[in-house]
């Protein structure tokens, strides 16, 4: 084969070419969050136990494991939403680009830009499409005209694949769009702020098949600018999707490999039986 | 003694119960071909030689159904790990096992056709010679079988290790049915028509060691569970 050939071979290949750069691109990775000896208590009872885990540039990283295990509560600690929460106790090291997001210098409100969450449900504010995507850049000052503000909305709403299905009715309540499409809202609405890495709390779990492919393409697309962390309950999800899996038991991180790893040769019996749904 | 433990959903159960139980008895007919080839060749008898190559279409059968078996449950279950192992190696074996059937078929015929010309028969060096390689192949070709129904990976290794030293023992065997022709009748026709038996049976064993290798692939087992 001569190299025109292969070349021209090769262009006939997209979506082989671009899996193996990916995989070049995952290998070359560099670590952009780490988490070290993470523990979170709801008032006397532990949730999350002694985590350690890097989370790298450009990677989709899949958090599974039974109900109640803390996956949730552990991709809260990732931009501080645990905060929020009354009782909620973090402690251990976490690091943004090696600086410490506990840090005083740290401000919240640009961590939860830098690092942005979209959760289950849903939930669009009560307000136009539009505006459920200006708000944030609006709020962090990264616009200052409309021509910005509709430059950026529109920039968001065309990476979440949703600008043909909205452009014409912009100012409509984000409430009125169907599930599937919400949620893009909502992923749009994080895209607007330019965060660096996506935390993603079973996005599809109320979503058809049809709906849930959109976002799984666009998680897919996102991993070329941004690293996504998405929990899921569905493990052909987490093997699709993701480069690496964490798997987590009662609190504690019990494999984290890279996907094809997990999904064909755990390591750990623990991981086997949850992900076959063996017992006994 | 602790029990297996099991899927939460039982059919799914059954259903990986039910590949394990096709290559099983796919591998019970192949080897009872394998058998019947030794039987024809010891009694030189076209009837049974007849039978095998009737036979073949039932191996056929039990592929198809295997397959099928196996595709509709990757389908609907999506198997991962463990399972997905399991299913991947029995997959395999069960192409192994087809190929496996057709050499028989295929060294039946050839003996249909030794039985058919002017000798008539195999001279006694040389079906000795045939009945060694067979037994041998037989043997290690159950113990594979044995080794996937039972999930014996100690078996599998030695059946895999096992192989080396068959091959001089081969070219050995070949100048016996060389030798033992040369005063026949046909000697030319009978080398061909023997040699090619011989060489089948040798495939047979190299088939079966290659089942003992897909028996391994499902031994990438997980670490004992912690704790
Ligand atoms: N606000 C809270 N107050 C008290 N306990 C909580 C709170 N949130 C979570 N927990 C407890 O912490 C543990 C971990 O919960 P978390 O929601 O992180 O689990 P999860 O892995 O996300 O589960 P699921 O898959 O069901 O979403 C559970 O035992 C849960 O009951
Ligand atoms: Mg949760």
């Amino acid at each position: 084969m001569t190299v025109l050939e292969f070349e021209l071979h090769r262009s006939l290949l997209p979506a082989a070419a671009s899996s193996a750069q990916r995989a070049a691109r995952s290998a070359a990775a560099e670590t952009r969050m780490t988490c070290r000896g993470v523990d979170v208590h709801y008032g006397a009872k532990q949730a999350v136990d002694g985590v350690n885990l890097d989370i790298r540039s450009h990677e989709v990283l899949a958090f599974i494991g039974p109900s109640g295990c803390g996956k949730s509560t552990l991709l809260r600690c990732l931009n501080r939403m645990n905060d929020n929460i009354e009782g909620c106790r973090v402690s251990g090291d976490i690091r943004l680009d090696g600086q410490d997001i506990h840090d005083a210098a740290m401000d919240v409100v640009p961590l939860r830009s830098r690092v942005g969450m979209v959760f289950q449900k849903p939930n669009p504010f009560p307000k136009s499409i539009y505006d459920n995507v200006a708000l944030g850049p609006r709020l962090h000052g990264m616009v200052k005209t409309k021509a910005e503000t509709d430059a950026v909305v529109e920039d968001a709403l065309i990476k979440a694949g949703l600008w043909e299905e909205v452009k014409d009715r912009l100012l409509q309540p984000g409430t009125g769009l169907s599930g599937g499409q919400q949620q893009r809202l909502c992923i749009a609405r994080t895209l607007a702020v330019q965060p660096e890495i996506i935390l993603m709390d079973e996005p599809c779990s109320a979503l058809d098949p049809i709906a849930t492919a959109w976002i799984e393409q666009l998680i897919e697309q996102l991993s070329a600018e941004v690293s996504i962390v998405i929990v899921t309950h569905s493990m052909q999800q987490a093997a699709r999707v993701s480069h690496r899996t964490a798997f987590f038991h009662l609190g504690r991180l019990v494999e984290l490999g890279s996907t094809s790893q997990v999904f064909t040769k755990p390591q750990e019996a623990l991981t086997e039986r949850y992900i076959t749904g063996l017992f006994g | 003694m602790s029990s297996q433990p099991k899927h939460i959903v039982h059919s799914y159960d059954e259903e990986l119960a039910e590949v394990r139980r096709q290559v099983g008895t796919m591998g019970e007919l192949v080897a009872t071909q394998l058998e019947k080839l030794m039987d024809a060749v010891v009694r030189e008898d076209s009837a049974v030689a007849f039978g095998i190559t009737k036979r073949e279409a039932w191996v056929n059968q039990l592929e198809v159904e295997a397959d099928t078996q196996i595709f509709v449950l990757l389908a609907k279950r999506c198997p991962v790990a463990g399972d997905l192992r399991l299913v991947m190696a029995a997959s395999k074996i069960v192409t192994h096992l087809e190929r496996a059937g057709d050499e028989v078929a295929k060294a039946a015929n050839v003996l249909l056709e030794q039985f058919q010309c002017e000798s008539g028969s195999i001279p006694a060096d040389s079906r000795d010679a045939i009945l060694e390689t067979g037994r041998r192949a037989y043997g290690v070709l159950r113990e594979a079988i044995g080794a996937f129904t039972a999930t014996d990976f100690a078996l599998a290794r030695r059946l895999i290790g096992s192989r080396g030293s068959s091959h001089s023992e081969l070219e050995g065997s070949m100048r016996r049915i060389m030798e033992s022709v040369a005063v026949g009748p046909k000697p030319l026709n009978d080398a061909v028509n023997l040699i090619l038996i011989l060489k089948v049976l040798d495939r047979l064993n190299d088939l079966a060691v290659e089942i003992a290798k897909d028996v391994l692939f499902l031994a990438e087992e997980p670490a004992a569970a912690p704790g």
